[in-house]
Order: structure tokens, then sequence, then C-alpha cells
């Protein structure tokens, strides 16, 4: 089927629903302040200057958007083979300590190779973060929701050495790196912006992603590890095999959102890179039903909500983490969505 | 003579199927009263009427001669029914005391149970079953039919007078069966009213008073065991009419392709498959039946590559395929039509596309390296739709969504056309109209004709007679019997499934 | 010898929290239902007790609201997994997100703060002196002068093993986990008794929770927590929810914690000491795991 086909298709069936919740969280979110003295007119102005007032403002959105997109489809293809991956924010550190120490230190490489090898070497250290867990997982049946967060902690305190001691950039006095060389930096691609030419890699690996699980035998054996993993077994699926390379893929690509923010917005590894962005992935991966191109959108959502948020404290005064809280209400509401729609119309039907 | 229970015109029906049929069921107080019948016959389903876990459609229940409305297990439990499931509703961690007493422990204070009065009641129970149990251990270190004790044990505690057990005999050794047996009468002998389901012949015989057959949901008769013999019971169970044969040309056997030497499935210290050989050649479709649960599922996983065989060997075209992954098996030349059309046929929240190309996916000339070749996929889905009439409005709806029969269309349709020289096909035509069985049986004709080596598992006797040009019998884990069906009929083959005969007798 | 009983007095210390929470979640595992959210439940105690605290001026106040504010995400949490039957790790897992950015929302919106709060007027939880104890310069040491959730801590385990093995209540718990039929045919209701869970469990969490802030720190911060949640987890998972283990188990993660606090960062990097608890945890996942009970994985069943 072709890809547009597909596209309309996702949006068709998931859609109703889904975009109906989401709706509902959002209205209840406009309640919510309103109640607290907002009026949802100012919040709605707010919301929208802090993205589309500026190219400036622009640009930012649309680049937290790509680290959430990465992390979102970091937990969604091993969750699509049936395996939880919470180790987001580990594996999109040492993906960053990784590609970090590729561009500070090797040298005499053109731009494209340097870059190259940072990313490979990025997504390499993100996978690797991933095998641990995996690997228990697989042999000795170790619940993987409790490893991969262990090593989430495990990786902060790893880097934290590692950005403290041995290499940390001389001279300086916060726990980071040196630079990396120019021939690593991906550039920015709107003045003071974050936002760098890391998107056309994302946008590559999202088309890849998109591909791998519409059109090749792996996307196919994992929905179906996903879906009845005694039907797939029956058929012939190598379920062990499929579920550690779900893994070391949805490593790989938290390892990737690490190395671009550090080729592209910061030019150098800092502690805390992701800010705890991979909780967030592993809920809109749950809600998104692991659909690449529902990620697409509710990572979109999501982004322009977190943005929004310094709009709404500049002009409203209401605080930034609001947008976590309305970002959980979606997702408890989505969750459940299937059961609360049936509990209304139950109770409409008895009407 | 008072009735412990009657049933008037009991009739329940799912959907299409009428599992009990207008039942007029007489139980007398105080007898062991065995319920015959092969699997669909609509024994298990009464029983759950009997005990609350499910509501009959028409129709009303005398306890006593008092009509009542069971309308819960709990309620059944008032009426002082107990039933002994086949799966126990112990908890293996508690002693035999605290299963007993469970939900209606007698308070020493508001914190606190008595146990000391528990147990008390305990031992007289035990005493009663003549069962010297340690009551201070948990139950998961006694062995199965001390538990299955254990489990008629609560029933009493909790006040039954009428013991409903389910297929008792099918968790225990044969050397326990007796001991069994032996408690039942006590339990008789001392007031209880026992009714108890099974399709052993012989159990049936040794311990009931009197003895209803049930029969594609109809009872067929209730006859005291003093006055009928065996065989009467055995044509009752499975009918008299002659059995019916499709249309099919006396075939050539070719060589054996599936040889199963010795084969042993073991699991949780049980023997579920015993020492099973036979052979299926090209051209010959082999028809293996018993009564379900007699060994022939466990045969078929071991076959297929679910599950590992303890012992024996199975070799495909001379070659030895029993340390062999599923998806080399199936490479090789192996289809399978399970049983279980929704557990393990298909995966019901994927598309129907999905589900068609399962098994296919890995196959040349589907793939090319890791990409799937969608169109190519999509128009043999849409072929096997059309070949095998599965009504289904397009290829991206939920296969969930699917009817019971179309599914299984589906699923035949996705394994036969793999075109494998060897196919397992499990009950192909259950919950499927006449017409589209008529189509599958003509298929396999067709795939026997053309060199199929085809093993057929079903209960369903028409089906076995006129298709397998030879037939064997699982019983108790089994091979029990090898015949034709030229040398053979419906009683015969009735004697080999409830264990009273055995080939060579 | 007193360098010991310093140490030792200090792993007690961190101990309570892990204890207390693992304890909680004992209650849910044992009857079935894995309890995935303990980390927020903590966080929004630990916050609720403080303010609530230093608001009173009644550190008996906040406790109580610390954990009512524990329960209330409970509640919550019942209500979406046994009512809406929705998964149970996917709700936790919300939860504690959910608990992270109200507690964020409320530090920044009410009081103008990033990470932390700290108010001087915070009542902290009383200590227990008992001045038999004090006579004996050891004994003072390792026993004397805790904070009343540690001692309680430790009561609640006996407490926990009597309710457990002793009580009817928890025989239907243990049912409910072992065999849900054996509870079913019994007559009791098995999201009766599962809900009762959710709700102790939330309590002990909330205790746990109100140690962290109100016990000895004075103070409140985001990361508070900092994974405790799911250390208690895995203690939970380790023995399948039996009390003594997760007693052992708790003095474990709490001896090492201490430990890592006083290797000198001169001989080894702080990191590494800090490390300790989570690599143990994955081992015991890993090591447990082999005599997997049902619940511990996550593969469907």
């Amino acid at each position: 089927m072709k890809a547009t086909n597909k596209i309309r298709r996702t949006i068709f069936q998931q859609g109703l629903s889904f975009i109906s919740t989401i709706a509902l969280a959002l209205l209840l979110g406009f309640a919510m302040l309103w109640l607290n003295g907002s009026a949802p007119k100012d919040v709605l102005a707010a919301a929208g200057s802090s993205t589309f007032a500026s190219p400036f403002r622009f640009a930012n959105m649309i680049s937290r958007m790509l680290t959430i997109v990465l992390v979102s489809l970091a937990a969604a293809i091993p969750f699509k083979a049936g395996v939880w991956n919470i180790g987001g924010d580990g594996q999109l550190a040492m993906g960053g300590f990784f590609s970090a120490m590729v561009g500070v230190y090797v040298t005499g490489l053109p731009p494209v190779l340097h870059i190259g090898l940072a990313v490979l070497a990025g997504m390499a250290g993100g996978a690797l973060w991933a095998a641990i867990p995996a690997y228990v997982r697989l042999k000795f049946k170790a619940n993987e929701i409790v490893t991969t967060i262990m090593m989430n902690y495990l990786a902060a305190l790893v880097t934290g050495y590692l950005v403290n001691y041995p290499f940390r950039a001389p001279g300086s006095a916060n726990a980071e790196t040196s630079l990396v060389q120019e021939s690593a930096i991906l550039s920015q691609m709107v003045p003071l912006s974050n936002l760098s030419t890391g998107l056309y890699i994302v946008i590559a690996t999202f088309i890849l992603i998109c591909f791998l699980d519409w059109k090749t035998s792996w996307g196919y054996e994992w929905r179906v590890l996903g879906s009845n993993d005694e039907f797939a077994r029956y058929g012939g699926v190598k379920d062990n095999r499929m579920r550690f390379l779900s893994m070391l893929i949805g490593g790989a690509l938290a390892g990737l959102a690490g190395t671009i923010l550090v080729l592209g917005s910061y030019h150098k590894f800092i502690l805390n890179l992701g800010g705890g962005i991979g909780f967030t992935g592993v809920l809109i991966a749950i809600i998104a039903a692991n659909s690449p191109i529902l990620i697409l959108i509710v990572s979109a959502i999501f982004a322009i909500l977190s943005n929004s948020t310094v709009g709404l404290e500049a002009r409203l005064g209401i605080a930034t983490e609001f947008s976590s809280i309305l970002q959980s209400v979606i997702i408890l509401l989505v969750i459940t969505r299937s059961n609360i729609w049936a509990g209304i119309t139950k109770l409409v039907k008895r009407r | 003579m008072t009735y412990a229970i009657e049933t008037h015109q009991i009739t329940k029906v799912f959907g299409d199927t009428v599992a009990n049929d207008r039942i007029d069921l007489q139980v007398i107080e105080g007898h062991i009263h065995a319920v015959l019948g092969e699997n669909g016959a609509g024994k298990t389903t009464l029983m759950k009427i009997l005990f609350g876990e499910e509501q009959p459609t028409s129709g009303k229940i005398q306890i006593r001669g008092k009509t009542v409305k069971i309308s819960s297990p709990a309620e059944a439990l008032r009426l002082s029914i107990g039933f002994i499931h086949q799966n126990f509703t112990l908890v293996n961690e508690f002693t035999i005391g605290q299963n007993f007493a469970l939900g209606i422990e007698p308070r020493k204070n508001l914190f606190f149970a008595d146990y000391d009065k528990v147990n008390q009641k305990v031992q007289k129970i035990l005493d009663l079953l003549d069962m010297p149990l340690k009551l201070d251990v948990p139950v998961g270190s006694f062995s199965v039919e001390e538990r299955q004790i254990v489990e008629i044990g609560k029933a009493l505690y909790r006040g039954a007078e009428i013991l409903i057990l389910d297929e008792p005999t099918s968790v225990l050794t044969p050397q326990k069966i007796e001991k069994l047996l032996e408690i039942l009468r006590k339990l008789r002998d001392e007031g209880k009213t026992i009714i108890m389901i099974t399709h052993k012949l012989e159990e049936a015989f040794s311990i009931a008073d009197e003895i209803s057959v049930l029969r594609k949901g109809n009872l067929v008769a209730t006859l005291p065991r003093a006055s009928v013999t065996k065989d009467q019971l055995i044509r009752l169970m499975v009918g008299d009419e002659p059995l019916s044969v499709v249309e099919k040309a006396p075939h050539q056997f070719g060589a054996a392709l599936l040889e199963v030497k010795n084969l042993c499935v073991r699991s949780g210290g049980r023997d579920l498959v015993k020492n099973v050989s036979f052979e299926v050649h090209r051209g010959e479709i082999f028809g293996l039946t018993g009564v379900g649960g007699n060994g022939q599922g466990e045969l078929i996983e071991a076959l297929v590559g679910m599950r590992p065989a303890s012992e024996g060997d199975i070799l495909f075209d001379g070659t030895s395929v029993v340390k062999w992954d599923i998806r080399k098996r199936r490479l090789n030349g192996m289809a399978y039509v399970p049983e279980n059309r929704v557990t393990r046929g298909t995966a019901v929240s994927l598309s129907v596309l999905d589900n068609l190309v399962m098994g296919h996916h890995y196959l040349p000339d589907f793939h090319q390296g890791l990409v799937l070749k969608q169109e190519k996929m999509e128009s043999f889905a849409l072929d096997i739709i059309k070949q095998y009439e599965v009504v289904a409005s397009s290829l991206e709806i939920n296969a969930g969504s699917l009817s019971g029969g179309n599914l299984q269309k589906l699923v035949i349709g996705r394994e036969f056309s793999m075109n494998t020289p060897f196919l397992i096909v499990a009950y192909p035509s259950q919950g499927i109209d006449i017409r589209t069985t008529k189509y599958v049986q003509s298929e396999l004709i067709r795939r026997r004709d053309s060199g199929c080596a085809i093993l057929l598992v079903s209960g369903d006797l028409d089906e076995i007679f006129s298709l397998s040009d030879r037939i064997g019998v699982m019983y108790s884990g089994e091979l029990v019997a090898i015949t034709t069906p030229e040398s053979t009929n419906r009683f015969e083959l009735g004697q080999y499934m409830v264990g009273s005969r055995r080939n060579g007798q | 010898m007193e360098n010991l009983a310093e140490f030792l007095r200090a792993s007690i210390r961190l101990t309570t929290p892990l204890l207390l929470a693992a304890l909680g979640g004992a209650f849910m595992q044992v009857a079935g239902v894995p309890n995935i959210g303990m980390e927020g439940m903590m966080l929004i105690a630990a916050l609720v007790g403080y303010i609530v605290s230093f608001t009173t001026g009644s550190w008996l106040m906040g406790l109580l609201f610390g954990v009512l504010a524990a329960v209330f995400v409970g509640l919550i949490y019942a209500f979406f997994v046994l009512r809406l039957k929705a998964d149970i790790f996917a709700i936790g897992i919300t939860l504690n997100i959910f608990m992270g950015g109200v507690a964020a929302y409320i530090i920044r919106q009410y009081y103008d703060q990033i990470s932390m709060l700290l108010s001087p007027n915070a009542k902290l939880l009383p200590t227990v002196s008992l001045p038999f104890l004090a006579e004996n310069k050891i004994l003072n040491v390792l026993f004397n002068n805790y904070t009343i959730l540690v001692p309680v801590s430790f009561l609640l385990v006996l407490v926990t093993f009597v309710v457990f093995y002793k009580t009817p209540f928890g025989f239907w718990l243990r049912a409910a986990g072992s065999n849900p039929l054996a509870v079913s045919a019994s007559g009791k209701s098995i999201t009766g008794i599962r809900f009762a869970a959710f709700i102790i469990s939330a309590a002990l969490c909330g205790l746990a929770g109100v140690h962290l802030s109100l016990g000895y720190l004075g103070m409140f911060a985001l990361s508070l927590v900092a994974g405790r949640g799911f250390v208690a987890l895995a203690i939970v998972l380790f023995g399948s929810g039996n009390p003594v283990t997760v007693l052992i188990a708790s003095l474990i993660f709490g001896i090492a914690d201490a430990a890592s606090l006083r290797i000198p960062t001169e001989i080894i990097p702080p990191q590494f000491p800090l490390m300790l608890p989570y690599i143990i945890t994955i081992l015991a996942i890993t090591l447990m795991s082999r005599f997997a009970r049902s619940f511990t994985s996550t593969e469907q069943k």
C-alpha cells in the first residue's frame, strides 16, 4: 500500500476516539486554567505567541519536537514487540556522551565523515545501554521496567563521573566536556535557536523507521509479537531475537537524540542532557499506540504545549510545569479512552 | 426415592449452537451418577449450569423437589452443591485448613481466626476420606491426587451434599484412580450425592449407580448401571448411524513422509504423550481421533515444534527434525491449521492482511532481503480471500471483526496455500457452515490426491471416517489403535476412544 | 567501634523510607497487583507533608496530609486499574510522571521555587528518646534518638508479617495473588480485596514520603525520591512480598546508601558508591527472576 494511503488510513482508523480524547483533555486544561483565573482567549493567545510569533520560537519548538519524536520512537519500537523500554534517558545520555567523545577527540576528518562517525558512535552508545536490560530480560526474564530505569540512574552516575573527572573540559568549573570540533558541529538553521541541521538526520531516521515498520519483515514480526506472541511463535517468528533487536534499535534512537543535542544544540556534553524527556517518550508511545505517524502528531502537540508554557508564564503567570500536568492528564484519558467511551455509551444507552 | 437434582427441559444456547437441548436429568439422592459423552456432547455446559457458572436459556432446576435458581457459584454452595474443577481452586502456599476456611474463617476476635476450630473439622473430614494428610504443611507440597482429595474435602467442609466432579481422573495416574473411586464410594455411603462427568467407560462402569449419556446436546438415556452393558453405552455415546463417506478415489500410498518414533512428551511430572509411533505417507490422510485432552494437542505441538519432545524422534523425509525450530520445520514443508484459531491461529487485533501473511513472509517469493513485497502479498491475500470465500470487506479490517467461521476459513486458506508436502489440520470444521466444510474437505482430498501427506486431527467421527485413509485413536496419551475405515465402524472406534479396547485385543 | 555504630545508625535511617515503601508495595504485590506508582506516591506525600507542616506548624498535620495525598493517588490508581481495567504498568508510570509534574507545578506556582522548598517553619517529625538507652554509649548511638517513623517502620515489618500470615485478611490478600480462582470460589470479591491493598500500599508509601522530607532533611526537593520507589519495587519483587525478605533487602540497600556517603571523595569519586544500589537492584532482579513468579516479568500470560 502506498505510503500516503497508509498515512491517511492510520489517521482515520485511530482518528476519532483519539483526537476527541485529546480534545477533551485540552478542554479540561482550559477549564483548569479558567478556574485559576485565566480566560481561555488569553490562554490561547499566550500559547500561540510562544510558538508562532517568530521564526526563532518556532525553530525552538521544532528542535524540541525532534528530541521528543526520537525518544518516543525509542520506547515505541520495543513496545511494539512487547518489551518495555523506560531507559530512554539513560540511552540518550550514553549516546550523547559517545558522540561527544568522537566529536571532541577525533581530528582530521571532513565534516561529513566526522558527523557521520559521531552519529554512529552515539547510536552505538544508546544501543549498548539498551542491550544490557534486553539481555537479562531474555535470558533471565528479568523485569525490564525495573532494569531500564536502574540503567537511567547508572547512566547519570557514569557520565557524571566521566564528565567531572577524566573528560572535564580543562579549565571549566562546570561538569561538561570540551567543545566538539568545528567539523562535528551541526550548524544552526535559524540563528540563535536550538534547531540545527540535525533536523535532516531526524527526518531521514523517521522515514527509515516508518519504512522498517511498514515495509519490512522486522516491522511485521514486531507487530505480531506485540499482538499475540503465541501466534508469532506458531508462525515461525524467532521471538527472542526480534525482541532483542527491537531494544537495540530503541536504544540507538535514544542515543541519536542525545547525539543531536550534543552536536547541534550544545556542542558539548553536559549533565542532564535530556532533562527527563525519556519518560515523556514512553507515555507518548503508549498513547500513540506505537504508530510513528501518531507519534509525530502527539510529539508536535507536546512540543507546542511545552513551548506554550513559557508564554503562559510570561503573560499569565502560570507555572511552566503545568504542561507536564496537562500531558499526564492527556495520557491518562487516552490510555483508558476505550473504556471511558464504552462507559459513556452505556450510560447514554440506558437512558 | 428422592431426587437430589432434577432438571426439566434445560436448554442452553450459545449463539447458533445448542449446547444443551431440553435435558431432563434425574439424579437420585445418595447415588453416584455418571454422565458420559464425547467432547461437545454438552456435559460440561450442563454441569456449569448446575453450579451456577452458566444460566440456562430455558428450563428449570429442582433440588430435592424445590424449584431453585442457581445464579452463581456462591448460590450453588448455599444449596449444598459443590463443584470440583479440573483446575483446583486451592492456594498452594496455604495449609488444608487455611484453604478450606478461606472467606468463612471462624473468628477468635476482631483480628484473628480460630484455626484450631477449623483444623478439628478438617481432621474429621480427612478421617472420613481416609486420607492421612498433615494439617500444617502447604498443600503445594502434596501430590496431585492428594490435592484433588483436598479439593473434595473443601467442598465437604463448606457443606456440600451434592458433589459434581468434572473429569476427575484426567489428572491422575492409573494407580491413583482406584483410590479416588474408593473415596467417592465412601462418600456415597455417607449419604452424599455424586455426579461425575467422564468419558472413560471403565470408571463410569465401575463406580456409578446410574449412567446418563449425552450426545450432541441431548440426553440420550439414563440407565441403572446394573441393567446396561458397556457396548450398549458405547452405542449410545457414538450413535448407530453408518458413517458417511466422501467420494474419494482409492489411493496409492507414497513413501512415508512423516515418521514418528516412540515419541514421548512429559510435562510437570505427567506423561502427556506416551510412546507414540506412526507414519503418514505421501498421498494419504491419516485421521487421528480420540476424546479431546488425551494427548492429541501435545502430540501436534511436538510435531510442529511448539513443544519439546522428551523422548523419541520425528523424521521428515528421512531427516530427523526433532531438534529443529518452528521456522525451519515450516520452511522444509510443513503447515499447520491449529485447533484454536483465536489464541494461536490468528492475532485478532491485527488486520486481515497481517494475519494472512504469517508464515509466508519469509518465503523467498515474498521478500527481498528485509523488504516485504507489499503488492505481491496483497494480491496473494486477495486470492486467498476469494478462493476460500472469506467474508471480509477489506484487507485492512481487524481480523477480530470476522465471524468465527470466516476466521477459520482465513486460517485454512493461509496454511493450505503454502502448498506444503505435509499438512497438519486440527479440528478444521469446528464452527464452520456446511458449505465451507464441504469445500475444506474436498480441498483436503484434492491435496491428498496430488501427493500431500495430511495428518487430520478431529473428534468428529463422521469427518474422520469419511476423509481418512487410515485412522488412529488416542486414549490417555497412547495411540491405542491404528485401523482403516474399511475395517472398523463407529462402535469400535468408540470402544477405542473410551479405553475399552486396544489394538490387538 | 563507635564509628561502626555511627555507620549502622546512618544505614538504619536510610533504610526507613525504602522499608516503608517496600512494605506498602508488598501488600499490593501479594494480592497480584504490583505497585508501579510508588515513586509518585512518595513524592507527593513528601511535598504535601512538608507544605502542611510549615503552614500549620504541626508535624502531625503534615504526616496526616502527606499520607492522605498518597492515598488519593492510590485511589486514582485503583480506579484506573480495577474499574477501567487499564494496564497497571502504564498507569503506574503515568502517575509517577504526573506527580512529578504536579510537584514541580506547585512549588513553582505557589512558592516561586524551581526545584526545592525550604522553610524554617517546617516542623520535623519528633524523635524518640529513651533515657535508659542513653546510659550506654553504643546502644545510644544504635537505637536512641531516631525520628518516630524509623522504629515505626521496623514495627510495621512485624505487623505486616502478622497480617499476611496470621489474619484472615492476609489470607484473602495472598489468595488473590496466588490463585484468584480460589478467592472467587470462596465468595469474596477479588476487586474489593485488591482495592484495600491499593489503599494500604498508598498509605505506607505516604509514610515513606513524609519521612523523606520531614524525617531528617527538613526540606523538599524534586529529586528527593531519586528512584527509591523503583528500588522499593525491586525489593518487593525480589522476595515476592515476604516481609522478612523485604526487611533484609531494605537493610542491604540502606547500608549501601550509607556506605556511598562515607567513602571519602579523594579516594573514590562519589558517583561510584552511589551506583551500588542500582547495580545491586539489577543483579537482584536478574537472579531472582530465575525463580520467576508470574508478575515479575512483563511477558504476556
